[in-house]
C-alpha cells in the first residue's frame, strides 16, 4: 500500500511539471516593435485585456534597437563633428586644437538614447496595463499561442505558457535580406546592424544598395572620415523617390565626397583578413574593389521564422509577406497582421498607424490606413521627404499636373542658418489644382512633410495651403512659397 | 466681456473648401477586400500564394557567420595610417578553374533574381 501512495505522489509531481502556465487574454500580439506595441497600447486604452510578446529582451523592434533611433542618432552626432571640423569657422566659432571622435562615446551615446526609449515603452506598457511576455512567440491552434523561453534573455518566462486569445495581431516585422553567396560577419562584411556599431571608423566603406538605409549610413561614416563607395544596381539611388529629388540628391552627396557606381552588379565579396575583395560588373566589364567594412543594404524580407504559422496553414506571397485583406484579416477573421511582415511599404509609422486601425477594428469594426499619404524620409544632410505621388507615376497614369518649386536658398530662415541646399517641390492637379504630391530636399524636411500630408489628407491645393499663414522666419515658408509657385507666382524667388 | 479670439473666430468663415462631401464611413459588407497594397489583388487562399512551410524551405535564412582567420588570409586593412595593400596573383587557370563565379556552369552558379525581386530589393524593401 505504501509503494502505490509513493508512485502516485510521484505521477502527480512529475504531471505538474510538465503542464504548461495557461492564461487567457482578449487580445494577444506576437511582437513588440513599433506596430506590435503601439497596437498593445492601443487595445489597452480600448478596454481589451491586452498581452504583447517579444523574443528580443526589449521592446522596440528593429526601429529602436537597431533601426531608426540608432542610425538617427549616428546621422545627428556625425552632422555636429563635420560641422565643427568644417563650418564652424564661416560662423564665427574658433575651435583651438583638433576636434576629434570618441568613438567610444559616439556609440555610448547612441546606446543611451536607445536603451532610454526601450525602457520607456516598457513604462508605457505598465502604464497601460498590458502584459509583457518575454520569449517567442507561436501558434498553438488558431486560439492559442505559447510563449517559449529563450535561452540566454534575462526575463524571459522559464517554461512555455499557453496564452488563450480571443484576438491575435501578427507583427513580427522583418529582417535583413542577405546577399546571396556573400557571408555577413558584422565585423568586416556587415548588414545595417552590424554598421551602426563598428569599433572603429573603417578608411574605406563599400555599401552595396544605394537605397535609404545605405545612403544614411554611408552619409555617416563619410562625416567621420570614411572614403564611401555605393554600388547600385540600378541606374539611379533612392529607392521609390522622384527622380529630379533622386538625381539632385546624388549630386550633393557626391559634393560631401560619396562615389557612386551605378548600373553596377555584385558578383562576389570575400573577407581576407581584414579588408574585403568586392568583384564588381559593369557594361561587361568587371572591377575588383577592395573596402576595409562592407555593408550590405539590399533590403529587409518579412520575419516569419519560429511564429508557426505553417501550423495554422497561412498563407505568404512569394516574398514571404503573410497575406491579409484589407481589414488586416487573415484566412482566420480574429487574426490579423501588421507591419513590415505584410504587404505596403516597411516603415515604421506604416505600421503604427496598422496597429492603431487594427485594435480599432476589433473594437468597433472600423479601422483604416491612407496607404496613398504615408511619407518616407532620408536623413541625410539635407534631409529628402516625399508623401503622395511622384511625377513618374503621374506620368504613367496619364495625369495632367503642374510644379510649383522653390529653392531654400531663397528662404530667409535657411540663409540664416547658413543651410541652403536644396528645394520643395508640389505637384498639384493641373485643372483642380489639388495637392497630389510633395518633394522635399532640405533643412528639416522630415518635419516639414507632416504639413503636405496634413494638406494630403485633406484634399487642400496649392492654393490653400499658401493662404495659410505661416510664421517668418521658418523654414516652412519654402513650402508656402512652393505651393504658390504651383498655381500663381513666388513672391521670393 | 468676449475676448478676441472668440469674436475673431465668430466672424471668421475660413477659405478652404473641402472637395466633396463627408468622407464617407466604409461598410465592411461580408465581401473580403484585397489588401490596398497588394500586388495581384491577392487574398488569403487566393491562388498566388504560397504555403509558409514551401517559402521557408526555399529561403536562405539570415546567419552571421563569425570570421575564422585562416593563415592564409592575413592581409592588413588599411588603418589610418597604413597604406592599402592588394596581393594579386597572375597565373594561368588550371583544369576546373574558373575566374569568375558567372564562368561556372549554370548549376553550379547562384540563382539568379528576377527582375521583379531586384526592383524590390534595391527600393529598399519598399514596392
Amino acid at each position: 500500500m505504501l509503494r502505490s501512495f509513493i508512485s502516485k505522489r510521484s505521477f502527480s509531481i512529475s504531471f505538474r511539471n510538465l503542464s504548461p502556465t495557461s492564461k487567457s487574454h482578449d487580445i494577444v500580439i506576437i511582437g513588440g516593435g513599433p506596430g506590435g506595441y503601439v497596437a498593445a497600447i492601443k487595445a489597452a486604452q480600448l478596454g481589451f485585456d491586452t498581452a504583447c510578446i517579444e523574443k528580443r529582451g526589449k521592446l522596440g523592434g528593429t526601429c529602436l534597437n537597431v533601426g531608426c533611433i540608432p542610425s538617427k542618432a549616428l546621422l545627428n552626432n556625425s552632422l555636429m563633428y563635420h560641422q565643427m571640423q568644417h563650418d564652424s569657422k564661416q560662423r564665427g566659432i574658433d575651435i583651438e586644437g583638433q576636434v576629434k571622435l570618441n568613438i567610444d562615446t559616439f556609440q555610448k551615446a547612441k546606446d543611451k538614447v536607445v536603451n532610454q526609449l526601450t525602457g520607456g515603452v516598457e513604462m508605457l506598457f505598465k502604464k497601460n496595463k498590458v502584459t509583457y511576455y518575454k520569449g517567442n512567440g507561436s501558434f498553438e491552434n488558431e486560439n492559442v499561442v505559447k510563449v517559449s523561453p529563450v535561452e540566454g534573455l534575462e526575463g524571459s518566462v522559464k517554461e512555455d505558457v499557453l496564452l488563450d486569445a480571443k484576438n491575435i495581431i501578427i507583427a513580427t516585422g522583418s529582417e535583413v535580406t542577405p546577399f546571396p553567396g556573400i557571408t555577413i560577419d558584422e565585423e568586416r562584411i556587415v548588414s545595417s546592424t552590424g554598421a551602426l556599431s563598428l569599433k572603429e571608423i573603417p578608411k574605406r566603406l563599400a555599401i552595396i544598395g544605394g537605397g535609404i538605409i545605405g545612403l544614411e549610413m554611408g552619409s555617416v561614416y563619410n562625416r567621420l572620415g570614411s572614403k564611401t563607395t555605393v554600388l547600385e544596381f540600378q541606374d539611379q539611388i533612392g529607392a521609390s523617390m522622384d527622380g529630379e529629388v533622386a538625381s539632385s540628391i546624388q549630386k550633393i552627396l557626391k559634393k560631401q565626397g560619396m562615389d557612386f557606381k551605378l548600373s553596377t552588379k555584385v558578383i562576389s565579396a570575400e573577407r581576407k583578413g581584414d579588408v574585403v575583395d568586392i568583384v564588381v560588373e559593369k557594361s561587361g566589364k568587371k572591377e575588383t574593389i577592395q573596402a576595409d567594412v562592407l555593408l550590405v543594404a539590399v533590403g529587409r524580407r518579412p520575419y516569419i521564422e519560429g511564429l508557426n504559422a505553417e501550423k495554422l496553414g497561412l498563407d505568404v506571397d512569394k516574398k514571404g509577406r503573410l497575406v491579409i485583406d484589407d481589414q488586416f484579416n487573415t484566412k482566420f477573421p480574429h487574426i490579423k497582421v501588421i507591419g513590415d511582415v505584410t504587404f505596403g511599404p516597411m516603415l515604421a509609422h506604416k505600421a503604427e498607424e496598422e496597429g492603431i486601425a487594427a485594435a480599432e477594428i476589433f473594437k468597433t469594426g472600423h479601422g483604416h490606413v491612407n496607404y496613398n499619404n504615408i511619407p518616407s524620409v532620408m536623413y541625410s544632410h539635407p534631409e529628402v521627404a516625399w508623401v503622395g505621388k511622384t511625377e513618374e507615376q503621374l506620368k504613367a497614369d496619364g495625369i495632367k499636373y503642374k510644379i510649383g518649386k522653390f529653392p531654400f536658398i531663397a528662404n530667409s530662415r535657411a540663409k540664416t542658418n547658413m543651410d541652403t541646399e536644396g528645394f520643395v517641390k508640389i505637384i498639384i492637379d493641373a485643372e483642380t489644382e489639388r495637392l497630389l504630391g510633395a518633394h522635399i530636399i532640405g533643412p528639416n524636411a522630415g518635419e516639414m512633410i507632416a504639413e503636405a500630408g496634413l494638406a494630403l489628407e485633406y484634399g487642400a491645393s496649392a492654393e490653400d495651403i499658401a493662404r495659410v499663414c505661416h510664421a517668418h522666419p521658418t523654414l516652412s515658408e519654402a513650402f508656402k512659397e512652393a505651393n504658390l509657385a504651383a498655381y500663381s507666382k513666388p513672391i521670393n524667388f | 466681456m468676449k475676448s478676441s479670439a472668440v469674436r475673431l473666430a465668430k466672424s471668421y468663415t475660413p477659405m478652404i473648401k473641402f472637395v466633396g462631401t463627408k468622407h464617407p464611413m466604409i461598410d465592411h459588407p461580408n465581401k473580403i477586400i484585397p489588401h490596398p497594397c497588394t500586388i495581384n489583388n491577392m487574398l488569403p487562399g487566393s491562388q498566388d500564394c504560397i504555403s509558409v512551410q514551401e517559402y521557408l524551405k526555399n529561403i536562405k535564412p539570415f546567419v552571421v557567420v563569425p570570421f575564422k582567420q585562416t593563415p592564409k588570409q592575413t592581409t592588413k586593412g588599411s588603418g589610418r595610417d597604413d597604406a592599402s595593400r592588394y596581393v594579386y596573383f597572375d597565373r594561368p587557370l588550371k583544369d576546373n578553374e574558373v575566374s569568375a563565379i558567372s564562368d561556372l556552369p549554370e548549376r553550379f552558379r547562384p540563382r539568379t533574381i528576377d527582375e521583379i525581386e531586384v526592383e524590390f530589393i534595391n527600393n529598399g524593401g519598399v514596392m
